[in-house]
C-alpha cells in the first residue's frame, strides 16, 4: 500500500497565502494514482486529476486548510462516477499496465479479470462506501480519511469495517465465493 | 476469516505499481487551460463592453433629450448628422447671439400667401420661423419678439414673416399642438390659437389638452371643425410634414430658429439683434 505520507496534513495552508503550484507538485502523483486505482486508465486518470486541481482552483472556498481533503474527495467521486458511467477505458489498461516477467499470459489474464471484478463491486457499492475503501487503499490514515470524506474520527473504524462487509457481500454475490477462500 | 485482509487483498490489485504521474506536463496543460479560458473571459468581456456600448449609443440616440439648452430646444440626434454651418458670433457690439451664415437656404415655393404668411408676398426679405409649441423658448420668443417684428418690418411690408412648425421628438405633445394651430388656421383662427397655444403652453403640457385651450379662442362652431380636422384631415398632418421636411433640408436641429434670407438666428434672439441684420439690408443703396 502506498502510503501518501501524511498528505493531508501537510497542507496548512491558508487560504489568502495559497501556493497552487507548489500544491500541485506537492499532490498531483498521489491523486493521480488514487484516481488510477479506480479508472485504471493511466492516461485518463490523469486527465481526471488534472480536472480535480481545475475544480480546486475554480473554487476560492475550497483552498486553504482544507483543501488538501477537498481534492481527495472530489477525485475519488470523479474516479468514480467515470467508472459507473461505463467509460471505462479497459482495453488501455492492458497497454499502460505492462505484466512483470515473472507472470504467464494466464496469470495476467486472471490479475486483470480481477481488478475489474474489483471495480465492478466498488461500481455497485454505497458511494460513501466505495470511497471509504479506496482512500484506505491509497494509504490515508483515519484522521485524513475523516478529515477528507467529513467523517466523525471515531466512527471511521466502524464505517470501514462496514464498508469491507458490504464490499465482500457484493463481490460474492457477483462472482461467488473465491475458491481457496481468496 | 479475516474479512479486513479479504479486502485488504483485492483491492491491492488495483495498486498502480511503480507508474509516476507526470506533474509537470500536467501543470503545463492546466497552465494553458488557464491562459485559454482567460482569453475566452477577455474576449468574452470585449464583446459583451462592445455590445453594451451598442446598446447604450441606440438608446442615447433614440432617448429625446432633455429641453435644457438656454439657446432653445435641440432636436435630439437621430437623425443623420446635423451640420449647422459652423457658428460666427459676432462682437458683442453688434450682435450678442449667434448669427450663422446658412448655406443655400431653401426657401418653399412661393405660393399665394396662407394663414401661415402674414406681410406682402413682394417684400424684400423672407423670414421663417421654425417653432415647438411645447418648446419653452419658441413661447418667450413667440409672445414676445414675433409681435415687435410684426409691428416694425411685416406690416410695413419689408419683410414676409412665415411661421412653421418644428416639432420636437421630445416634447409629446408638440405635433398634437401644431396640427390644432394649423386645422384652427383653416378655420381662420391661426394668430389667435398659436398665441392661445404658446400663453398657455405650461397648462397643456402636462396632459396634452391643446383642445380645451384652441376652444377658448375659436368658436364652438368652428371649433368642431377643427376637431374634426385634427382627428381626420390628412392636411393637418402634411402641413406639419411639410415644414418639418423643409427643417431638415435646411439642417436646422433648433428651435426657435429664424432664417432671414441667408442667416440664421438660433435661440432666444433679441429683436435689436434681428433688427441689426434687417436694417442694413433694407437700407437704400
Amino acid at each position: 500500500m502506498n502510503a501518501p505520507g501524511g498528505a493531508i496534513e501537510a497542507v496548512e495552508i491558508q487560504a489568502d497565502s495559497f501556493d497552487f503550484e507548489a500544491f500541485f507538485q506537492a499532490h498531483y502523483g498521489h491523486i493521480a494514482r488514487v484516481i488510477a486505482r479506480v479508472v485504471g486508465d493511466h492516461g485518463r486518470a490523469e486527465d481526471l486529476a488534472a480536472e480535480a486541481f481545475w475544480k480546486l482552483w475554480q473554487t476560492p472556498q475550497a483552498r486553504g486548510e482544507s483543501a488538501g481533503g477537498w481534492l481527495y474527495r472530489t477525485a475519488v467521486r470523479m474516479g468514480l462516477n467515470e467508472l459507473r458511467s461505463g467509460r471505462r477505458r479497459l482495453r488501455y489498461e492492458a497497454l499502460t499496465e505492462a505484466p512483470p516477467d515473472a507472470l504467464t499470459p494466464e496469470e495476467v489474464h486472471a490479475a486483470a479479470e480481477e481488478r475489474d471484478q474489483v471495480r465492478q463491486t466498488l461500481a455497485v457499492l454505497r458511494e460513501r462506501q466505495a470511497e471509504l475503501l479506496i482512500l484506505r487503499a491509497s494509504g490515508l490514515s483515519y484522521d485524513e480519511l475523516a478529515a477528507a470524506l467529513g467523517l466523525n474520527r471515531a466512527s471511521v473504524g466502524t464505517l470501514i469495517a462496514r464498508a469491507q462487509q458490504a464490499f465482500r457481500k457484493e463481490y460474492i454475490q457477483l462472482y461467488g465465493t473465491p475458491r481457496n477462500g481468496r | 476469516m479475516d474479512v479486513s485482509r479479504w479486502v485488504d487483498g483485492r483491492l491491492s490489485a488495483l495498486d498502480p505499481g511503480n507508474w509516476r504521474p507526470d506533474s509537470s506536463a500536467a501543470l503545463a496543460r492546466l497552465r494553458h487551460r488557464d491562459t485559454s479560458r482567460r482569453r475566452r473571459w477577455w474576449l468574452w468581456a470585449t464583446v459583451s463592453a462592445a455590445a453594451l456600448a451598442g446598446c447604450a449609443g441606440l438608446l442615447l440616440v433614440s432617448t429625446p433629450s432633455a429641453c435644457a439648452n438656454p439657446l432653445g430646444c435641440s432636436q435630439p440626434v437621430r437623425r443623420a448628422p446635423v451640420f449647422l454651418p459652423a457658428v460666427a458670433v459676432a462682437p458683442k457690439t453688434a450682435a450678442p447671439n449667434p448669427v450663422v451664415a446658412a448655406p443655400a437656404h431653401r426657401v418653399a415655393p412661393a405660393r399665394k400667401a396662407n394663414f401661415k404668411e402674414s406681410g406682402s408676398p413682394t417684400a424684400p426679405i423672407t423670414c421663417e420661423l421654425y417653432t415647438d409649441y411645447q418648446c419653452p423658448f419658441c413661447a418667450t420668443f413667440y409672445l414676445e419678439t414675433v409681435p415687435r417684428l410684426v409691428a416694425s418690418y411685416v406690416d410695413s411690408g419689408k419683410v414676409r414673416l412665415i411661421h412653421r412648425d418644428f416639432p420636437l421628438a421630445q416634447h409629446r405633445y408638440a405635433r398634437l399642438a401644431a396640427r390644432y394651430a394649423d386645422a384652427a388656421g383653416e378655420a381662420g383662427y391661426y394668430q389667435a390659437a398659436a398665441t392661445r397655444i404658446f400663453r398657455t403652453q405650461a397648462v397643456w403640457s402636462g396632459d396634452g389638452d391643446v383642445d380645451g385651450q384652441v376652444a377658448q379662442v375659436v368658436p364652438p362652431a368652428a371649433m368642431e371643425g377643427v376637431r374634426a380636422r385634427v382627428r381626420n384631415d390628412p392636411a393637418a398632418e402634411q402641413s406639419v410634414a411639410s415644414d418639418e421636411a423643409l427643417a431638415r433640408a435646411n439642417r436646422i436641429d433648433r428651435t426657435p430658429t429664424l432664417v432671414c434670407n441667408r442667416h440664421v438666428f438660433t435661440g432666444h434672439v433679441s429683436f435689436s439683434e434681428i433688427q441689426e441684420y434687417l436694417d442694413p439690408l433694407l437700407a437704400p443703396q
